[in-house]
């Protein structure tokens, strides 16, 4: 038996009857037990029929009700057609009539005709478009992504007003279906990337997406990898940006994110306001996270790897000052990297989900903690503190949360291998890294670019970026149709020629 | 699906260099300084031109052999010019011959990992960890391996940077006079140094995959060339600074010359530079991995199996480290058979097979124009 969609009885009547008070019946019949439903039945005032308006009253703007509809029905001697709603929709099916009621519209019946019109009169809870909280920017704009898929859509229209920004909408979940909108330049992404991400995403059987990091396992490559494979952004400005270099945008209805794909891993140490700096000052902002993205990782790993193994590398005088502030620590270098870098961890998780005043207090709880009395107790060595402090930064630096968690993660198999097998251990982790992220694909495209596979014309926008006149070509990487950036869209006529 | 993903597995042009380059660059840079020395003294670096010369022309013959089919790799090339039976028997020599290849270069590389950083631990644990991303990478097909051959290139140029460090100290007048014995010490050290091409057979493979194949002779010679740099170098900064008595007593001289090097805030290069050659030596074997398992899978006639090719062969590998003690004079043994074998595979076999080709289609020109 196949489920319909918002649980209505599948063996009950497919159609609205004619009589009105049968539909009102029925719809009661099966909205029993809702105390949100509403049935407001009237007459109206130029034909003298009788009427009915159903909906749920916690998700219908009253005021476009009573104003829009009720009143010029009741008393203005208005006619249906007239009704002052944006969006009318006849329908003739209860499938449909009850999702839009369940969706927040409202419908009208009236006796004698068996067709309802479903009126657009949503209105919802709303937060109003505030800062985007996880990627400040100094520069950019501040406006963010907010919960109503709708309002997304506008905030990125507003940045790209063209004719061939598509808007294409998919529904996903069997019980809390989700519409999620791809948003894409048609002139520009590579058509096979699209129709993988479409079939991927109408693959999906689940009851309900309630985040987009949800959809995000369903339709990713690799779900073995620690790395993000899509980019998750609140901010409209970059989810533009991205689509300009032809990519994908995927809003989904309820969430405040959007994700981007294809996406590379180069893409994640990019952040907006990289583009609105000078380009010397950027690029060196760049390398310094490339930089960090090997010191999170490797940093710890090399402590151990050196001071149990390789001791030889280090020069004298530096083992000698390491050798004198271990003196006092009872523990191996691998316990005490490991016990440091899970105490920072902690801190780092405690700290996310307080509430702002005992998250200082936190801070400063576990400074103090991990820092002088540590030390002091003879847990930890100094050296220690300073390669714990220097990681946690690191990781920080990372613009995109994902990457960051991911080389936190990381991070701790690096140290094992290295208590293991010392700096060869750290060659084989190393190894494996590279191979991962050579073999990753996103959306069927090479994660890697422009690194591994080298494409040299992406390094204009990689660990350094280039002034902007010289990026004159969208990357490679998003195997567009389009390759140039600075010319203006070709029209149809044009394109047919090509 | 993607369209992409049906189609067939294609390297870029300066993938299928890096590949054929990475599988030349592999243990004999290490050695190569000292074996020279010992045949062509300080006149070597001759030999390693000449060398040069003879790897490039039989590059140019395996890549005219392969222009005449060129969606066909070596097996089945055999199979349409020397029927199935006695194509089979080929491919399982060059199977037997890349098996080996692959064994000498792993041990021989962990032999000097286990000598040089961990000496007490047991080589199959050093086999385990170090196939697991050998594994990674060859299930993921002749891709990945470009990108890999490629990727590892270009972040280990700073290796050949560091060892021309210890030029500040070098002796020229080492070289000097040049020719001193005459041309025949030269010419007995090219036996050497073509050894040290070995690897651009691997065209035989490669070619099929290459998206741009008008390029496949300028990318062999490019190759061959790069092979020819790096070792030049490594060959003329081992002669200037090590005199002759004492480069005879290193067995990897280009190791002990990094022993010199002492910047302030390092005080061992050796260490870190060996554990980076691990990177660039992993790629030899991993071609030749990979060609082990293409070639076997194309005997058996089922591409389907090869995933499990691959760990049968990768049990194989594991099961050799753990119950075969691999000492130098084992490791030397093998070598000395598989250079015999590698320079008939190389230079002997493409010239010989191209003439065969040529006659066997002017004689049946309906036959192989398939």
């Amino acid at each position: 038996m196949p489920i319909s969609n918002n649980g209505s009885n599948p063996q009950g009547p497919t159609k609205p009857s004619t009589t009105l008070t049968e539909n009102i019946q029925y719809a009661q019949s099966l909205f029993q037990d809702s105390q949100d439903f509403m049935v407001r039945q009237f007459t109206i005032q130029l034909t003298g029929e009788q009427a009915a308006i159903l909906f749920l009253s916690n998700l219908t703007d009253k005021n476009a009700l009573n104003n829009n509809v009720l009143y010029p029905l009741m008393y203005e001697k208005s006619v249906l057609s007239a009704v002052a709603i944006s969006h009318v929709k006849k329908s003739a099916s209860w499938d449909e009539i009850i999702s839009a009621i369940l969706l927040g519209s409202s419908v009208l019946f009236i006796d004698k005709k068996y067709d309802a019109s479903i009126l657009d009169t949503q209105g919802w809870p709303q937060r109003s478009i505030s800062d985007p909280q996880l990627e400040a920017s100094l520069k950019g704009g501040h406006q963010g992504f907010v919960e109503t898929g709708s309002q997304n859509i506008a905030l990125i229209r507003r940045f790209i007003p063209n004719l061939e920004l598509k808007v294409k909408e998919m529904k996903v979940g069997q019980r809390g279906s989700a519409t999620v909108t791809l948003l894409y330049l048609e002139d520009v992404i590579d058509p096979g990337i699209l129709t993988e991400l479409e079939e991927r995403i109408q693959n999906i059987q689940v009851d309900a997406i309630l985040n987009t990091g949800e959809l995000e396992e369903y339709i990713e490559d690799n779900t073995f990898s620690p790395f993000p494979q899509f980019i998750a952004t609140e901010r409209p400005d970059a989810a533009a940006s991205h689509i300009l270099q032809g990519r994908v945008a995927i809003i989904v209805d309820r969430s405040p994110i959007a994700l981007i794909g294809p996406t590379t891993f180069n893409s994640f140490f990019q952040s907006v306001d990289d583009y609105s700096s000078r380009w010397i000052v950027s690029s060196f902002i760049r390398s310094l996270r490339f930089l960090a993205f090997f010191i999170a990782i490797f940093l710890p790993a090399l402590y151990i790897a050196l001071i149990s193994y390789n001791y030889v590398i280090i020069p004298i005088n530096l083992i000698l000052s390491i050798g004198a502030s271990r003196e006092r620590v009872p523990f191996p270098p691998f316990i005490e990297a490991i016990l440091m870098e899970i105490t920072l961890e902690m801190l780092r998780e405690a700290g996310i989900r307080l509430p702002a005043p005992i998250g200082q207090t936190v801070g400063i709880v576990g400074g103090i903690v991990i820092g002088q009395a540590a030390v002091q107790a003879g847990i930890v060595s100094n050296i220690m503190v300073i390669i714990v402090a220097a990681t946690a930064i690191s990781s920080f630096i990372i613009p995109s949360y994902d990457m960051g968690a991911a080389i936190r993660f990381i991070r701790f198999p690096m140290m094992i291998l290295a208590s293991l097998f010392g700096i060869f251990g750290i060659t084989i982790g190393f190894m494996m890294l590279m191979v991962h992220l050579i073999t990753l694909d996103s959306l069927g495209t090479p994660y890697g670019s422009p690194y591994s596979p080298v494409r040299f014309s992406d390094w204009k926008d990689s660990v350094i970026r280039l002034p902007l006149w010289l990026m004159k070509k969208r990357p490679v990487s998003s195997n567009p149709q389009q390759l140039e950036r600075q010319t203006p869209s070709p029209t149809k006529a044009e394109k047919g020629d090509s | 699906m993607n369209t992409k993903t049906k189609t067939k597995q294609q390297i870029t042009f300066m993938q299928y260099v890096f590949l054929i380059h990475g599988m030349q660059v592999g243990i004999g840079f290490l050695t190569l300084p000292r074996e020279l020395s010992l045949i062509a003294g300080t006149d070597g670096w001759i030999s390693i031109i000449i060398g040069w010369l003879s790897a490039v022309i039989a590059s140019i013959f395996i890549i005219q052999i392969m222009k005449k089919h060129p969606d066909a790799t070596l097996p089945d090339l055999f199979k349409i010019y020397f029927g199935t039976w006695i194509g089979k028997l080929g491919t399982m020599f060059v199977v037997l011959y890349f098996m080996s290849v692959s064994f000498l270069i792993l041990f021989s590389a962990l032999t000097i990992i286990k000598v040089w950083l961990l000496p007490k631990t047991p080589l199959v644990i050093l086999t385990v960890l170090i196939l697991i991303p050998t594994y990674q990478l060859i299930r993921y097909g002749i891709r990945s391996l470009g990108r890999y051959a490629e990727i590892i290139f270009y972040i280990s140029i700073w290796m050949i940077v560091v060892l021309t460090i210890p030029l500040n100290d070098s002796h020229w007048h080492y070289l000097r006079p040049v020719l001193k014995e005459g041309w025949y010490p030269v010419l007995l050290g090219v036996r050497t140094t073509i050894f040290s091409y070995l690897g651009f057979e691997i065209a035989f493979w490669m070619y099929p995959y290459l998206k741009s194949k008008q390029l496949a002779t300028r990318g062999i010679i490019l190759a061959n060339t790069l092979t020819m740099t790096i070792n030049l170098i490594v060959t003329i900064v081992c002669f200037v600074f090590f005199s002759q008595q004492e480069i005879v007593k290193y067995n990897w001289p280009t190791l002990s010359l990094l022993k010199v090097i002492e910047p302030n805030f390092l005080n061992r290069w050796d260490v870190i530079f060996l554990s980076s050659y691990v990177l660039i030596i992993s790629v030899t074997w991993i071609i030749s991995i990979f060609i082990v398992i293409q070639n076997t899978s194309n005997l058996i006639g089922n591409p389907k199996l090869e995933p499990y090719l691959l760990i049968i062969f990768i049990v194989l590998l594991i099961t050799a480290a753990a119950f075969i003690v691999w000492t130098q004079s084992r490791l030397t043994r093998l070598t000395d058979m598989l250079t015999s074998c590698g320079l008939i595979l190389s230079y002997a076999f493409p010239v010989v097979l191209w003439m065969y080709t040529t006659l066997f289609d002017r004689i049946f020109p309906r036959r192989t124009s398939s």
